[in-house]
């Protein structure tokens, strides 16, 4: 009788399917075996292939296998899976093994059934899986390079920026973290859209995005109009140049009435804002409950989390959970130390920086989102407090008084099923 | 009653009664004025009734996002994580609540150990009562920041009720060891 050892299966880290399972791959050496019995040796010979799977494992603990054709795979190690695509595809990296030379690196996209859709030779690390399908992965040599959803490369980045959790960018120096200018990146709506599971790395696989980007076009040739991102900075630029200074009508209207001094409020619109797209965030509803300081500020967080805050907030903002659709959504109150934190549909964003009346409406509605962040006061004691009934009451009353400017939303009646939209 | 006792009794009812009423929360239509995710009546006032079981729900949520973190929202047969939550903790405070009913009828209270522990849970009651105190006064401290001002305020007067008895019974308990050690000294 015979025996010999079995060769070792290698397997590849799970990665997570969306938030229905876990997938990950692994080779089988199978084949033929030979028992050599000519005197001396007696030893066993393993004529054998290296074959991959793909096993998808479900919540539940039930597993499928695919036997996949990919190309021969270096023997040592399967193909690691490292991000999840858009369409809920796999990008990961492998060897690939040819008759010459053994351990050459590939970047490989496949499905969950295991069937190749493209591969791309060198030595490529997934970083990022895009909203359109495709991949941003990095170099030995630092570069950045863009593939399309067929593998196709379409352009270099330079380097990768590190991202927060926030979207902040940021350069790693010396003796300084600095804030860059954001290359503005639409990352897939799956939950391994970046590669360590999150932007802490930590191999926590989050659903992107919690704080996606608003549409921005930083390059806009003459005489085009910008982004919603670009439109809503600079109105912010505008309303902080406007309470930095004097401002009468700041003064009469909004804060004589509730309370605390326009310097406060310049202070906290300083702060780094928070301004993304609510259409597109998978951050949780509970989220909007903040936490300012003091014993009110625990107090009223407890309150806000008593009342049912299911869903996330592009849910929210869809009218799913809330039987309405929201245009502007915010953080009420904000994070104790923190900026505004707003959630816009981008459609009421004004797409103009000319300083005119739509510009103004973008700042009025700012005013109007921030006074919820620092105060922590709702819709319907402002109103109350500015004597204003109408739709949308605080952002019309601020337009109005504050800035002396008449400029209504699209859709602006109450139970008008589409969500306030500037007249773009 | 008394085959069953409190202990099953009371718990039962509770999550009978904390699940009706937040499915009723959950068919009640936002008002179109309010731009913020709102706090129905019936469940802040079932939040109310189990007041520590809501507060139990918060702080394990807050200690521990697990699901928050990893995965979008999840509910269990329309019910969020956080409920499902505040559900156990109704659970656990209408057995603890029943346990001492049953143990008050049967005369065992004097039979209690007068020891560290005793004073510590005590202590802990009061501690719980005391956060109870301060979010039930939300409706008079920030109301402006609530979406639901009516129902918060019914909340409010069970979270007070709550708060008093869990100063009361404790304090009590308290008065009493504190006064029969110094009787016995």
């Amino acid at each position: 009788m015979f025996s010999s050892q079995l060769p070792p299966i290698p397997f590849s880290s799970a990665i997570t399917n969306a938030d229905v399972g876990a997938v990950l791959t692994f080779q089988v050496h199978e084949g033929e075996s030979y028992y050599s019995v000519t005197p001396p040796l007696q030893t066993t010979v393993i004529q054998a292939t290296a074959n991959s799977y793909v096993a998808n494992i479900s919540t539940g603990g039930g597993v499928s296998l695919s036997k996949v054709s990919w190309p021969a795979y270096d023997g040592a190690a399967p193909v690691q899976p490292i991000l999840q695509a858009q369409d809920g595809s796999y990008i990961g990296t492998a060897l690939l093994e040819t008759p010459f030379r053994a351990g050459i690196p590939i970047m490989v996209s496949f499905n969950q059934s295991g069937t190749q859709k493209w591969s791309v030779n060198g030595n490529y690390q997934p970083q990022i899986a895009t909203a359109d399908g495709g991949v941003i992965a990095t170099t030995p040599a630092g570069g950045t390079v863009k593939f399309e959803a067929n593998g196709n490369a379409t352009g270099q980045l330079g380097s990768a920026p590190v991202r927060s959790w926030v979207n902040n960018s940021y350069s790693s120096g010396e003796s300084a973290v600095t804030s860059i200018a954001a290359q503005i990146v639409k990352y897939a709506q799956v939950f391994t859209a970046i590669a360590g599971g999150n932007r802490s790395q930590n191999g926590t696989s989050v659903q992107e995005e919690w704080f996606p980007e608003l549409p921005s076009c930083p390059t806009v040739p003459p005489g085009n109009s910008p982004c919603p991102r670009e439109a809503i900075r600079d109105a912010l630029a505008k309303l902080r140049a406007k309470v930095s200074t004097n401002c009468p009508a700041c003064d009469m209207f909004v804060f004589s009435i509730l309370g605390r001094d326009r310097t406060q409020f310049y202070k906290y619109l300083s702060r780094a804002p928070r301004l993304f797209d609510g259409t597109r965030s998978n951050l949780p509803a509970q989220r909007l409950c903040g936490l300012a300081e003091g014993l009110q500020g625990f107090s009223q967080w407890i309150d806000c989390l008593l009342g049912p805050k299911s869903g996330t907030v592009s849910q929210y903002m869809a009218g799913v959970t809330a039987n309405k659709a929201s245009s502007a959504l915010s953080q009420t109150p904000s994070d104790n130390g923190e900026g505004p934190m707003i959630f816009f549909d981008p459609r009421i964003i004004c797409n103009i920086t000319d300083g005119g009346a739509k510009e103004v409406l973008n700042e009025a509605m700012l005013f109007h989102e921030a006074i919820h962040g620092l105060y922590g006061f709702q819709d319907p004691s402002l109103e109350s407090s500015f004597s204003e009934t109408t739709n949308p009451g605080i952002t019309y009353y601020l337009e109005n008084n504050v800035f002396g400017t008449y400029l209504n939303y699209l859709h602006d009646v109450v139970g008008d099923a589409e969500p306030m939209q500037c007249p773009n | 009653m008394s085959k069953l006792g409190y202990r099953m009794i009371l718990p039962i009812a509770h999550v009978s009664l904390a699940v009706l009423l937040l499915g009723l929360g959950r068919q009640v239509h936002q008002p179109t004025q309010i731009g913020f995710p709102y706090s129905p009546t019936p469940t802040l006032v079932c939040k109310g009734i189990s007041a520590p079981a809501a507060l139990f729900s918060i702080a394990v949520g807050a200690v521990a996002p697990f699901e928050r973190l990893d995965h979008p929202p999840i509910s269990f047969s329309g019910f969020a994580i956080d409920d499902v939550l505040f559900l156990f903790g109704v659970v656990i405070l209408w057995y603890l609540v029943g346990l001492a009913i049953d143990r008050h009828r049967a005369q065992r209270q004097r039979e209690r150990a007068h020891n560290a522990l005793r004073i510590f849970i005590d202590l802990l009651l009061i501690g719980l009562a005391m956060v109870l105190l301060l979010v039930s006064f939300t409706p008079i401290l920030a109301p402006k920041g609530l979406t639901n001002p009516t129902g918060a305020r019914i909340a409010a007067i069970l979270w007070l009720t709550w708060s008093l008895l869990l100063f009361l019974v404790p304090g009590i308990n308290l008065t009493r060891m504190f006064r029969s050690r110094d009787s016995a000294a």
